[in-house]
């Protein structure tokens, strides 16, 4: 059972471990997998996304660490089409899903946040986002929406 | 490969246990989520992060917040309305 799906940018402030919201994921991921067997998504483009910011050795172990061990979906990388990397957690011949995602990203003009609602709609996960504001705009609190300062 | 073991239980445990059709399957899911989720802790804790029963506190109250603004009759509308709208485009789309 999926139940918070984390967009790119929680991703890499978890890695970078540089700020107070670093320490309020961290929070998050500890609590959010629970002895009822919950986990937490990483949607691929997510990781991709949250690869780009991260410098040190140390971002990259906790990387790793996160994609290797808690993504718990079968993930498969589609063509990107120029507006970004393409990425979902499901079957990637399943056309509906495709058409799905392309609605949301053109709800939202975000090819990450876009492929991020259909993870949460496909498993009703809650959101962990640094654009929460921009979500509620188009799909009100969704599953749950959470920002990364806690609000 | 398995084992079988003999355990004793306090009566609380065997009565749940009771309820199941399949009791081993029921221990063994239960047992292996607990391990996901120290492994979760141990992880995290292994990437320099301490969490303390505050913050834990702190995130189980974020989610719950969370979760009860979804809840909400009118999200639940909404979220009801933004899908079914989404699901008209792409049959219209797809003509």
């Amino acid at each position: 059972m999926i139940r918070l799906v984390l967009d790119g940018a929680a991703i890499e402030a978890y890695c970078r471990r540089d700020s107070v919201s670093s320490v309020f994921i961290a929070e998050l991921l500890a609590e959010a997998t629970d002895e009822r067997g919950a986990t937490v998504g990483l949607p691929v483009v997510s990781l991709v996304n949250a690869y780009q910011g991260l410098g040190k050795r140390s971002h990259f172990r906790a990387w790793r660490e996160l994609a290797g061990a808690w993504t718990d979906v079968p993930t498969a990388v589609l063509p990107s089409h120029g507006r970004g990397y393409g990425a979902t957690g499901v079957l990637a011949d399943d056309v509906t899903m495709v058409e799905l995602i392309a609605h949301y990203v053109g709800m939202l003009g975000d090819p990450e946040l876009g492929q991020v609602v259909h993870f949460a709609q496909q498993h009703h996960a809650q959101i962990l986002t640094a654009r929460p504001a921009l979500l509620r705009t188009h799909f009100g609190e969704l599953y749950g929406i959470l920002s990364l300062d806690g609000e | 490969m398995t084992r079988r073991l003999t355990i004793t239980v306090p009566d609380d445990v065997a009565e749940r246990l009771d309820r199941e059709d399949n009791a081993s399957a029921y221990i063994t899911s239960q047992v292996r989520a607990g391990l996901r989720s120290e492994a979760a802790s141990a992880m995290v804790e292994s990437h320099g992060y301490v969490v303390t029963d505050e913050g834990r506190v702190r995130a189980r109250a974020a989610l719950r917040k969370a979760q009860e603004r979804a809840e909400s009759p009118d999200n639940v509308q909404r979220r009801a309305q933004v899908f079914a709208a989404v699901d008209v485009a792409i049959q219209t789309a797809s003509g």
